[in-house]
């Protein structure tokens, strides 16, 4: 799931350098450099993704703290 | 003549929307919002000697000495506007920048800076500031809030392309069921916006490319959020810009217009990412196209409407060659506006000038008087002598208070720096650039692109 994650924000950011330079440990908001608006996008393409549905009044964005500790939110909901 | 008093919140949208709107999937961001709230300073650019500047929280020393340097004679609150120990921080952080000045205990700082009968020049009239006009005996003379309120929304920039016969590619939609119907329809020619209401940049404008997406949004619509609340979105088909630019003019209270400027900008996605001036090429287009006829024609009806003060018209000029006036109608003053008073207060002869922004994120504590130290070490620092070099525009941006943390806390922390580059040529300019990051890195920041 993790590199699936990084396919999608680097596709978000119209960057296909961060395929190399992200791993599970990045920051998405500070090292993927994800903006307001990007986010969302970013969410919306997940949920398709993975077949899932994130609630936005209550998201977090400790969420987005490193690419590994999204991919166990998703994880998570996924298993619902 | 009598000095004003600046002062406003740069997020002004969000003070405008009305309680009951539906509103798109988004994220709170309490850091975001702490960088926009710091970026009040910027309106020293607007300051004329012996001016009043009041921001929210206060400027460095540094950077006020650095601006009085450069000729900018304006007095300033150092401390932060603040209502004391009584109020959360939660609270403080909803009020615009007029209601904080209306709920201050009686003898601050503020009440020392303003001189009675002082004329006020906000970014924009927001709810709050007839009573901040009242309470500190400032000269009356700016529009009613509701009209405000009404000539900011995206509706009213919609039906305004309609009163002066323009193209109007907008459909407004007031239902979930319209907003399927509509997007459906709309997504068979190619991908659409739905903007909010009071969408600004970078936040309020939802593309969608797929019918998953359309679903999924109007889904949310119908979420518990957005229960029993109004529907009003304006949906218009992706546009194929080729360059986004903007025309700042101003109406006064005789409905005399006086167009100021026009500014290009490089946007990055939706969000601003730099301004400067067009080269002769737009300038002769959009004299050809009549273009300057339709902001007098737009400025003529915001008049007739009740509306007189700053206004951002925001335009464009398509892949397919053509020209779109009208896209978005900001009755306030801008980042463009501020672009063209950094021009007017340099004005020297084959130089030109860029308003630039650069993400930034620090680990610690970071002193900003050190990284003006170090641009000065590094040549870069603009000088009236030199009359080249980068003139950081705000402070407060690069570090702000940030809510979520408490006190003494460390941890990464976002921030965002506003300047003014000068230069003389393209290699000239990509040398600032250069030089700023490696001086911004030295400080401590770490650089966000």
């Amino acid at each position: 799931m993790q590199q699936k994650v990084i396919e999608i924000i680097a596709e978000i950011k119209e960057d296909p350098g961060l395929l190399q330079t992200l791993n599970g440990a990045s920051d998405l908001t500070l090292d993927a450099a994800l903006d307001s608006l990007q986010i969302i996008n970013f969410i919306l393409r997940i949920e398709d993704e993975f077949d899932i549905e994130v609630d936005f009044d209550t998201f977090d964005l400790e969420h987005l703290k490193s690419v590994d500790r999204f991919s166990a939110y998703v994880a998570g909901l996924a298993v619902r | 003549m009598k000095n004003a008093v600046h002062c406003g919140s740069l997020e002004s949208e969000r003070y405008w929307r009305e309680e009951d709107l539906a509103t798109l999937p988004s994220i709170p961001d309490a850091r975001a919002l702490a960088i926009v709230q710091a970026m009040d300073e910027m309106l020293f650019v607007f300051c004329r000697s012996g001016d009043i500047l009041l921001t929210r929280h206060g400027m460095d020393p540094a950077q006020y000495d650095y601006l009085q340097s450069l000729n900018y004679s304006f007095k300033t609150n150092m401390n932060p506007l603040t209502l004391g120990v009584r109020e959360s921080g939660t609270t403080q952080n909803a009020l615009n920048v007029f209601e904080l000045l209306g709920r201050l205990d009686p003898g601050q700082e503020t009440e020392r800076l303003i001189p009675e009968g002082s004329v006020l020049e906000p970014f924009a009239v927001l709810p709050g500031t007839q009573e901040a006009v009242r309470r500190y005996k400032l000269l009356p003379g700016l529009p009613d809030e509701q009209t405000v309120s009404k000539v900011n929304t995206k509706t009213y920039s919609a039906a305004m392309r309609d009163r002066l016969s323009l193209p109007n590619i907008a459909q407004i939609v007031h239902s979930v069921e319209e907003l399927l119907q509509s997007g459906q329809e709309l997504l068979e020619k190619g991908p659409f916006l739905i903007k909010d209401e009071y969408g600004v940049s970078g936040k309020g404008n939802q593309l969608v490319d797929s019918d998953r997406m359309l679903s999924r949004i109007a889904g949310y619509l119908e979420s518990s959020r957005n229960k029993d609340k109004r529907i009003r979105f304006v949906l218009e088909p992706l546009l194929n810009r080729e360059t986004d630019f903007s025309s700042q003019f101003h109406i006064d209270s005789e409905g005399q217009i006086s167009i100021l400027s026009v500014q290009q900008l490089v946007n990055h996605g939706f969000a601003f990412g730099e301004s400067h001036s067009p080269g002769p090429p737009l300038l002769v287009r959009l004299e050809r196209e009549g273009y300057w006829e339709i902001m007098h024609n737009i400025g003529r009806e915001l008049y007739a409407d009740g509306y007189y003060g700053d206004v951002c018209v925001d335009s464009m000029l398509l892949r397919d060659g053509s020209l779109a006036p009208l896209v978005e109608i900001n009755a306030r003053k801008s980042m463009s506006l501020i672009k063209h008073n950094v021009d007017r207060h340099l004005k020297q002869e084959g130089m030109h000038t860029c308003l630039i922004q650069v993400p930034l994120a620090t680990m610690g504590e970071v002193r900003y008087e050190e990284l003006l130290q170090r641009l000065e070490q590094a040549g870069i620092l603009f000088s009236p002598e030199e009359g080249e070099g980068v003139i950081p525009l705000s402070s407060g941006t690069l570090q702000p208070p940030d809510p979520s943390r408490s006190a003494g806390s460390t941890g990464s922390a976002k921030g965002k720096l506003y300047a003014a580059l000068a230069y003389r040529n393209e290699d000239r300019k990509d040398g600032l650039t250069r030089k700023l990051d490696e001086s911004l890195l030295r400080t401590g920041y770490t650089i966000l692109r």
